[in-house]
Formats: C-alpha cells, structure tokens, sequence
C-alpha cells in the first residue's frame, strides 16, 4: 500500500515531470542558404599612430566547426582619404591585413571600397580630434569594509575638457603597469560616475541590472557634459585579505587612457555590450528565456558586408599612485 | 549603440528615461454601438448590411470610428453558395509577441497614449456546399489589411522597469492574405472534418527591419486540422484531434564573424571574447539578416479524449472527460539557441550547436461537468 508521504511526492513530482522542458540538439544546416553566408567581415579600426589596416574575412556557420579567422585573399581595396585616392591597400601576409602607406590624421574622412562575391563593399569614418586629459588626481579611501575589513578604495579623478556643440565620444581604459605586484590593476568600479551612469541607463534598455563594469574599458558619450570641463571619477577596490603588507608597498603604477572615439565605433562598442551574451549574468539568462528581444551588433559596413569601420585617437597619463595619496599607513 | 527601434525615438538627444512611470493610472473606455440590417434581393441573391460606431475615450482625448460591413450570398444551386464580405473592424487591445520564443507570455496592449487603435480592412469570398453522403465543404480567399499594428521594438527588454509599456512598442502595418479549406462529414457514429490553410502573414515598420518588410511571427504557411469522433452509444463518445502546421519565425542570427578586438588589441574594446582567450575560443559576434528571418520546425500534436455521459433524473447529467494532451509527446520546438559550449575535439577548432527548446510533453486531463 502505497503510504501518504508517497502519495504526496508523487502529487509533486507530476507537475513537475508533465511541464519539464526539453532542450535537444537541432540541425539548421538548411537555413546555410540564408542570407549573411556570402558576407565580406571588415574589421577596420583606425588611428593616427599607424597605417589604415583592414582585416578581411568570412561569416561562419555557427554550428560549423570553426578553427579560427578565414581572411579573404585577393580583394581589391582602395582607400580614399579626404575624397583623394591614396591608391590600393596591399595584403600584408605576416599581417593578414590590407594595408595602405597612409597614417591618417585627425579630422580625416576616411573611405574604404571594394568588391566581394560581385558586389560593392564600402565603409568610411572620420578620424576624431584628440581630447586631452588635463589633470590627473587621485583619493584613498580606508582601511575600511569593502569585502575584508582593511580593504582600499582608491578614486581616481581625470580631467578633461569636451568640445562645445559637436557629439563626442569617448572611451575610458585604467590599467596597472610596471612588474609585481605594484603594477597589478584590481577590481575597477566606474557606478560613481555619471557619464558611465548615463551608458548604463542606454545598455539596460536591453539589458536590465547591467552595470558599468570591464577590465577592457567603457565607451561613454558627451551627453550632459556637452562642452564642459569634467571631471571622471572611477574607481579601484584594492582588496586587503587576512594578511597584507600594504605598509611595504614602494610604488602603485597605473596609467589612464582617454580615447576620443568616432560614433561609428562609439555605436559598434554599445551594441556589442548591449548584445553580450556570453557573461553568465540575469540579463544573458534573459535572452535565453525569450525576454529580451534580439537586437543587432552595430555595422557601418555598406553593400554586401559586416563588421565596423572605426577611428581613435587617445591621450595617455600615468602616474604613481602613491605619489599622490601617499604611502599606505603602517599598521 | 541603441535598439534599432529607441535610436531616432525616446532617447535621440541623450534625453534618458528618468524611470518614473506617471502612467500607472491609465483608463480606457470603448461604447459602441451597432445597427445591421439583412435582406434577399432575388430568391438567390442575400444581403447583409450593418455598421458599428465605437468609441475610444481615454484621458489622453476621444476617437470615433465606424466599422462598415457588408456580405453578399449567392446561391448558385440549392446545395451551393458564393459569398463574398467586407468588414472593417477597430481593435482596442492587441495582442504582442515576442520575437524569440513561442510562449503564452503576450502582452495585451490598449490603445493609449502613444498608440491608435488597430484597424483592420477583411476581404474574403468563398464557396460552400453540401455535397453527397452528409458531407460540406468549403473554400475561402481571404485578405487582411492592419494598421496600428504593435511589435516590441528591436534588443528592448520586456522586463526593463525603466521604459513604460508603451515605450518598448513601435507601431506599423501588415497585411495577410491565404486560402481555407475545410471539409466535414458523417457517417453514421463517425463524425470527420478536416481543414487546411494556406496563408501568407507579412510586416512593415518604419522603426524595425530598416523600414523593409518581414514576416510575422505567426507566418504559418500551413496549417491543417483533422478532427474525429464516433459515438458508440449515446453514453459515450470518442475524439481525436491532430494539428499539423508550419513552424512560427523568429529572430535568431545563423552567422556570426569576427570582432574588431581580435585583430586590433590596442583599440578600445568591450568583447570579453578577446579579452579571455581570442576570438578562436568564442563566437564574435552575431548576424542577424532580418527580423523573423528563421523558421522554427513544423508544430504538430494528437490530442486525444473521451467523454462519459451520465444522464440523471429532472434532466441533468453528469459528465466525465479523459484527455491526452499531446498524445505522442512530439516535443514542438518553442524556440532555438545558441549553445557555445565546445564539441569538437581538441586541436580541431570549435563547433557549437543549436538547440531546440520544448515545453509540454503528453499531458493527461481529467475534468467532470455536472450539467442541471
């Protein structure tokens, strides 16, 4: 005789059993024939401190087993700069590049044109002006409670000045440099500051709970500092743990890149926060559940291809740190 | 860069959504009313004429619409007519879908605010008849034309508290067009019908698609019913329902290709892809050639039942239905995904698969009707 108990887990387990999902592998391969096969990739991404370089290369099946980039051999591509020709790019084997002789300057219109599977392939770009970082200043914080109890909170205070009546883009990098220990950046905190505020607000349109947070960087507008004079407050949690030597520390190197970025890539870099699925976070499990809707990774290509065609131009500074706050405190 | 659908709208000169929402509170009320008249102009010829006045009153304003109806009947035999109808028909509510999964998880829209009510103009004309051994058919061509029709707006999320309703929607037309078919028969205890349909169902939207046409996500190029049943005795009856019809669309990119941060480590990127071992290692990023540009596999199910009938005294009855939802549990594909995980083998490159995903197997169902 079957007892009560019994009887009440398999009153459960029935409703869980007849709504279980199934996931099961499935073959696509019909839809091979669908449109973003015959694709040219352009990945071109321009500066004034080298020769224009475009990397060609194909769109992969996303089933197909795929051991790295197929470039595409044997395109003619030219470049114009300015509406003047600068001739064709040349394939750069070592490289796996078109390249032309030309380092572009700021300001530069650049255009890029060639033909793939019969058809016009073109992208262009204006190369950004060079928005300096003006003063550089830093706080320390602590010790204090952040996860251990005698943890530090750096901020970190850029300066610069955005250019008046004109969209500007940029994108903000800090990073350690240097050997050992002094020159290891740790956990980066930009939720303070009101331009990654501001990115946050755009990237959860798609993304809810996003927050500005990647060890690559952030790309940030002008929208609400619109020719003025600011000030980036980022920040970094410098973990203390149960055992530190904080007190022996001689030197802390970071250095800060101000990238003044073309919207094209300001656009491109967005897109491809708002479309990152790979982080294991509530938003990707979204997607996955069918309640976010798909959007599209930004392109400028034009004609028969993808990818982006984009300019920068960066301003650097470095400092060490402990020169400004000044050396940690014994304990 | 934003959705496709927020560039040029609610966000375009960095003016951000404060979050607040002061649209809680909204209210919509749709009187109507309704005067149809029907009448035989020959001995072969029916008409029927009639008009809805319906009204929409918010606090947002008032609209007023009519809804205009005709449908002729010509009887070419006495077993055999020809109909032709017109209807225009205001829709206050809509029904919106997304566009990567087919769950029950719409949202019902009213017409407030940002949006008109659904119009929508239907054609059809049709033959129907009986034809020997207790059997009738019919055939109908039909064609729809919808304005003010709503579709989520490209990369929202539904669940983002920031953007009203309303803000994650963009609004277009669309237009379908098809043909039914359907056939019913009896034999004795045995009851058969079957239907089949042909049909077309497309979209265009200023803010989606770059303004192009694109199917819609209920773009089911056939579908075809098949009921029976057979009645043993007056205590009891049999049924069988099969449902077979082209799968939904929805969006999903088959390609993907490189990022700009593989090739051009010293540039500004944001793709961890790069960041953690490559693009070798991850996907790059994701094409997607159009909205609804893939079709899931077709839907099909058994569904299975039988009723007992219990007549009591005074005219009541009791009645007991078995049922098998989805009798041989084909798992219909709800939607499809991407699964990075590797499968290939070391040194060959990576491969990644789709995957399907499904929900409700066979589902047994016991209900009891007591009628008085």
């Amino acid at each position: 005789m079957i007892s009560k108990v019994t009887c009440l887990r398999l009153l459960y387990a029935v409703p869980f059993l007849l709504l279980s999902s199934c996931y099961s592998e499935i073959d696509l391969d019909s839809e091979k024939d669908s449109e973003g096969r015959d694709l040219l990739v352009l990945n071109i991404i321009a500066n004034p401190d080298s020769v224009v370089r475009a990397y060609a290369t194909d769109t992969y099946f996303f089933s197909d087993v795929h051991s790295g980039h197929k470039f595409i051999l044997d395109l003619n591509m030219s470049l114009v700069v300015n509406g003047t020709s600068k001739g064709e790019m040349t394939f750069d084997e070592r490289k796996k590049a078109y390249c032309s002789d030309f380092i572009p300057n700021e300001g530069d219109t650049l255009s890029v044109s060639t033909t793939y599977m019969g058809q016009d392939v073109s992208a262009s770009d204006i190369v950004p002006r060079k928005v300096a970082i003006e003063a550089l200043d830093a706080e320390r914080q602590g010790p204090t409670q952040y996860y251990w109890s005698n943890d530090y909170i750096f901020t970190y205070h850029i300066t610069f000045t955005d250019p008046a009546n004109e969209r500007n883009y940029y994108f903000l990098k800090y990073d350690g440099w240097g050997d050992g220990i002094y020159g290891f950046m740790e956990e980066r905190n930009y939720e303070y500051e009101f331009v990654f505020q501001q990115l946050a607000r755009q990237v959860q349109t798609s993304r809810p709970g996003w927050k500005p947070y990647s060890p690559l960087g952030l790309p940030f507008s002008d929208d609400g500092i619109d020719g003025k004079t600011h000030t980036l407050n980022v920040k970094e949690i410098v973990q203390g743990g149960t055992i530190t030597y904080f007190q022996y520390w001689t030197c802390m190197h970071r250095k800060f890149w101000l990238y003044s970025i073309s919207e094209s890539y300001y656009n491109y870099l967005v897109s491809l926060l708002v479309n990152d699925t790979y982080e294991e976070s509530i938003s990707g499990g979204m997607i996955d559940i069918g309640l976010i809707e798909p959007g599209k990774v930004f392109s400028n290509i034009q004609g028969n291809g993808v990818g982006i065609m984009g300019s920068y131009v960066m301003d650097v500074t470095e400092a060490d740190i402990l020169d400004i706050v000044g050396h940690f405190p014994s304990k | 860069m934003l959705p496709e659908g927020l560039v040029n709208k609610t966000f375009s000169s960095g003016t951000l959504n404060d979050g607040s929402n002061n649209h809680k509170n909204e209210w919509l009320h749709n009187p109507s009313v309704w005067a149809e008249c029907e009448g035989e102009l020959t001995s072969r010829l029916g008409v029927s004429l009639g008009v809805r006045a319906t009204g929409v009153l918010t606090h947002y304003g008032s609209d007023f619409y009519l809804e205009p109806r005709a449908a002729l009947r010509f009887s070419v035999t006495d077993n055999l007519s020809l109909k032709a109808a017109y209807a225009a028909m205001t829709q206050t509510e809509q029904q919106v879908s997304n566009n990567f999964i087919s769950l029950p998880t719409d949202l019902w829209q009213p017409s407030i605010r940002l949006f008109t009510p659904l119009r929508s103009h239907n054609l059809s004309i049709g033959l129907s008849g009986n034809l020997p051994y207790h059997s009738f058919f019919s055939v109908e061509a039909w064609w729809k034309r919808m304005n003010n029709l709503l579709e989520y707006r490209e990369g929202v999320s539904l669940l983002n508290p920031s953007l009203d309703w309303d803000e994650k929607l963009t609004s277009g037309r669309g237009w379908a067009y098809g043909i039914d078919i359907s056939l019913t028969k009896n034999i004795g205890r045995w009851t058969g019908s079957f239907g089949y349909g042909l049909m077309w169902n497309w979209r265009k939207f200023s803010d989606l698609n770059k303004g192009s046409k694109f199917p819609a996500k209920f773009d089911n190029r056939h579908k075809i019913n098949i009921a029976l049943s057979y009645e043993p005795s007056e205590r009891v009856e049999f049924n069988a329902a099969w449902v077979f019809m082209t799968g939904n669309r929805l969006t999903l990119s088959m390609y993907n290709y490189a990022t700009s941060g593989s090739f051009f480590p010293d540039a500004p990127s944001v793709d961890l892809g790069d960041y953690i071992g490559g693009n070798e290692q991850l996907t790059g990023a994701g094409y997607i050639s159009g909205r609804n540009n893939v079709r899931l596999p077709a839907y099909h199910r058994l569904d299975l039942g039988v009723s007992l009938f219990k007549p009591l005294k005074n005219g009541r009855m009791t009645i007991w239905n078995f049922g098998l939802y989805n009798a041989y549990c084909h798992m219909n594909s709800m939607t499809i995904q991407k699964d990075n995980y590797n499968d290939a083998g070391l040194g060959e490159g990576w491969s990644r698969k789709f995957k399907s995903f499904s929900l409700l197997p066979i589902i047994p169902s016991v209900s009891f009707i007591y009628k008085f």
